[in-house]
């Protein structure tokens, strides 16, 4: 490529780098109104942007006492991973005071629209009960000495109006079910599944079912709600158990991050930090070849930051933060192995600077992409089979690995294209030195 | 030629002292907890006003409070709840405190340094309440899942790299991140640091970077072996060139970790040095497990499936 060809071509793509940097990174008013640079526009999870937090207390009317606290936990902790929510803090306290028994508990997660009716459902009180008998007002629970329900799936809108819920029976459920039915050529069954907020009973289904083939689809059972969120909050609740007591929510209060105030800033300054650091190493150790790779990690900076607000969905968190760092040093070590065989083929070679540079690239190939293909085989594992902060880890890791390959490969040899034909001397802007002019050295210095 | 020399040897011995050391202390106590996880305590105070800035008064109040009972900052982290109204402090351990104590101490510094205007606003115009109590809570770490997820990360990878690397260099990727994870664990449970809410990343990271940096490692490795073909040289001689050439790429990745590390720890917030921590762990126990572990596996099997040759 001629010099001129590189000074227009590498002017240009500065420019475009020098104004995605400032979109990234710089806040400026635009008439009455603020840009918010990308930093601001990357969705935050509670655990880097604070949330609000609930209150839960026992209810006065609750009736057992509460025997194991860890179970509400878990089953709190449970439901708020069902719906979505990635980073949360479900904690039980209770006063240090003598005589104090109960613990209250304070759930603690990211704002969002739906947050007040999902915290609703996530404390919601009450198992799922099944009734059966002759008539409609002589009922009795049955099945209470098995486990009845295997799974239960929110299915979507079937009609309009119409949210379905599929509960699918244990074998022994559904035998047990059927021998109750046998016996009676009218048999009424009534599900209920906890209490109505006005504190009246959630009956779910109630109807005669004397022919089950009519309600059961292998041992599966479709019930129906008018309400989307109700659909779901019933299929959570059937799917986590019960919660066995009943507690009271309050309306709820802003909260700050849990590790500590400007986190999410202090993170930002954390990754750039890294990232110049890199840089500035990778040109102290590889000189030229090292501003190369330097500006290619800038473009791998740039590219997973817009990627996070690319991809619908990712809400970044501490997990999230560790995988941009890990990425990070991925990239750096992908620049290493590449810098390192250009070098190598230079030193120990007669090649020229382009062929040493060429043939390094080729022989970096095979390398780098291991590196990166095996990082996001695992990123795609942990993706797949995790939940909340670990997952956001996986998404952001794997999202640089993939960047990482293609600025290890690309960028880095569209730069060697722009920039080494502006050298004037290229062994000297690169700062190798061949095996054989070392060894010169060494003569003339004897 | 000796087949095992003498940094081989040590790195055995190193990696079964930690192993046997560190999981011998994991599990007789298991992972250290962070503030805030599985057990603690807090104290909450609130006022029900922000006349004259009281909120600003009350963090003052209550840190001074804990001076006085010798408590120093490092000790708790704090949370702020309702625009600053109510603050949340969190220890590990019981202090020497009652509610009754701190709302005192803290009434009396607001009912004299909150000023409106400049003017003291008085007693009785802001109110404070304090909570002290015991916290329980949950890791809520899906430990079973997490590793689910790397076992099956090990296999997929285990399969790529017999594609790409063969038997010995497969085997020596899988070996060293395995080992990794392993060392991860012992070495966290050696040095007490703690662990949760930040332990699933650093098994995961060390795995996962142990995995590339082995695969990259064995490749050059291969490619010596065929390259030095007419030297005729044996695969330890070859793993030892390689760890020559490898050797600046180990060095950089675990620079690189460190400075990673030190950018969160420049923060100073405890949970971030918590973080900084085990980052700093995993990557240096990827490297170490890659670094030795992955030639030494490629030359033993490589080695022996020549001489079966």
């Amino acid at each position: 490529m001629g010099k001129g060809k590189s000074i227009t071509l590498l002017s240009i793509l500065s420019v475009i780098v020098a104004f995605v940097l400032v979109m990234t990174f710089v806040r400026f008013p635009v008439g009455i109104k603020n840009y918010n640079s990308l930093l601001g526009a990357v969705e935050l999870d509670y655990d880097l942007a604070g949330g609000t937090a609930y209150t839960l207390t026992l209810a006065d009317d609750n009736e057992e006492e509460v025997e194991d606290i860890n179970q509400v936990i878990d089953t709190l902790e449970y439901r708020l991973g069902e719906l979505g929510y990635g980073a949360f803090s479900v904690k039980a306290i209770k006063s240090m005071d003598e005589g104090s028994v109960d613990y209250e508990i304070r759930i603690e997660t990211k704002t969002t629209e739906t947050l007040s009716s999902d915290i609703a459902v996530v404390a919601a009180y009450g198992e799922l009960k099944f009734f059966g008998g002759t008539s409609t007002d002589s009922f009795t629970e049955i099945l209470t000495d098995v486990k009845v329900v295997d799974n239960a799936k929110y299915k979507g809108e079937v009609t309009t109006g119409n949210y379905e819920i599929d509960i699918e029976f244990t074998k022994n459920g559904y035998d047990k079910l059927r021998e109750a039915i046998a016996d009676n050529s009218t048999y009424y069954l009534k599900i209920t599944l906890g209490e109505k907020e006005d504190g009246t009973e959630n009956v779910l289904f109630q109807d005669d079912i004397a022919d089950t083939t009519a309600y059961f689809k292998n041992h599966v059972m479709a019930l129906y709600s008018p309400s989307e969120s109700t659909a779901r909050q019933m299929a959570l609740q059937m799917n986590s158990g019960g919660l066995a007591y009943k507690y009271d929510v309050d309306s709820g209060v802003e909260v700050s991050s849990p590790y500590g105030e400007d986190v999410a800033t202090k993170c930002a300054v954390a990754i750039i930090t890294l990232a110049v650091v890199i840089m500035a190493v990778m040109i102290i150790v590889y000189k030229g070849f090292g501003l190369i790779t330097a500006l290619s990690s800038l473009l791998f900076i740039l590219g997973e930051g817009w990627l996070l607000i690319g991809v619908p969905g990712i809400v970044l968190n501490m997990g999230g933060v560790i995988g941009i760092l890990a990425a990070t040093v991925l990239n750096a070590i992908g620049m290493v192995v590449l810098a390192k065989r250009v070098k190598e083929e230079f030193v120990n070679s007669e090649k020229t600077v382009k062929a040493a540079v060429n043939k390094g690239f080729k022989a970096a190939l095979v390398p780098t992409i291991n590196l990166n293909v095996v990082s996001i085989i695992f990123a795609l594992a942990i993706f797949s089979l995790t939940k909340g902060v670990v997952r956001c880890f996986a998404i952001t890791f794997g999202i640089g690995a993939a960047v990482a390959a293609i600025s290890t490969l690309v960028f880095t040899r569209m730069y060697s294209s722009l920039i080494l034909p502006l050298a004037k001397d290229k062994e000297k802007f690169l700062g190798f030195k061949r095996e054989s002019a070392k060894g010169v050295e060494v003569e003339e210095a004897e | 030629m000796n087949a095992l020399n003498k940094k081989y040897k040590l790195f055995i011995v190193i990696s079964l002292v930690l192993l046997v050391v560190g999981m011998t202390i994991f599990g007789i106590f298991g992972f250290n907890q962070a503030i805030d996880f599985k057990k603690g305590y807090e104290v909450r105070v609130s006022i029900d006003n922000n006349v004259g800035n009281a909120k600003s008064v009350l963090e003052d109040a209550t840190e001074s409070y804990f001076d006085a009972k010798g408590i120093v900052s490092a000790e708790y982290a704090f949370q702020k709840m309702d625009d600053g109204k109510t603050l949340v402090y969190k220890f590990r351990e019981k202090i020497s405190a009652t509610e009754s104590d701190i709302e005192t101490y803290v009434q009396n510094k607001l009912d004299t340094d909150v000023k409106n205007n400049g003017v003291a606003v008085g007693a009785g115009v802001v109110e404070v309440d304090a909570f002290y109590g015991e916290v329980l809570g949950n890791d809520y770490f899906e430990v079973g899942w997490l590793l689910l997820a790397l076992g099956i990360g090990v296999v997929i990878t285990y399969v790529y790299a017999l594609i790409m690397e063969k038997l010995s260099g497969a085997t020596a990727t899988v070996g060293a991140s395995l080992l990794a994870s392993l060392l991860f664990v012992a070495v966290m449970g050696i040095t007490r640091i703690p662990a949760y809410p930040f332990v699933g990343y650093g098994i995961a990271l060390a795995a996962v970077l142990a995995a590339a940096l082995s695969i990259a490692t064995v490749g050059r490795c291969k490619e010596e072996l065929k390259n030095s073909a007419s030297a005729k040289l044996n695969t330890w001689q070859i793993a030892d060139k390689v760890m020559k050439y490898e050797g600046k790429k180990y060095l950089f990745t675990v620079v690189a970790v460190l400075i990673a590390a030190v950018a969160l720890v420049a923060f100073i917030v405890p949970y971030l040095i918590i973080a900084a921590g085990q980052m700093a762990i995993a990557g240096l126990c990827a490297c170490f497990a890659a670094y030795f572990g992955a030639p030494l596996v490629w030359a033993a099997i490589k080695g022996s499936k020549k001489k079966k040759a």
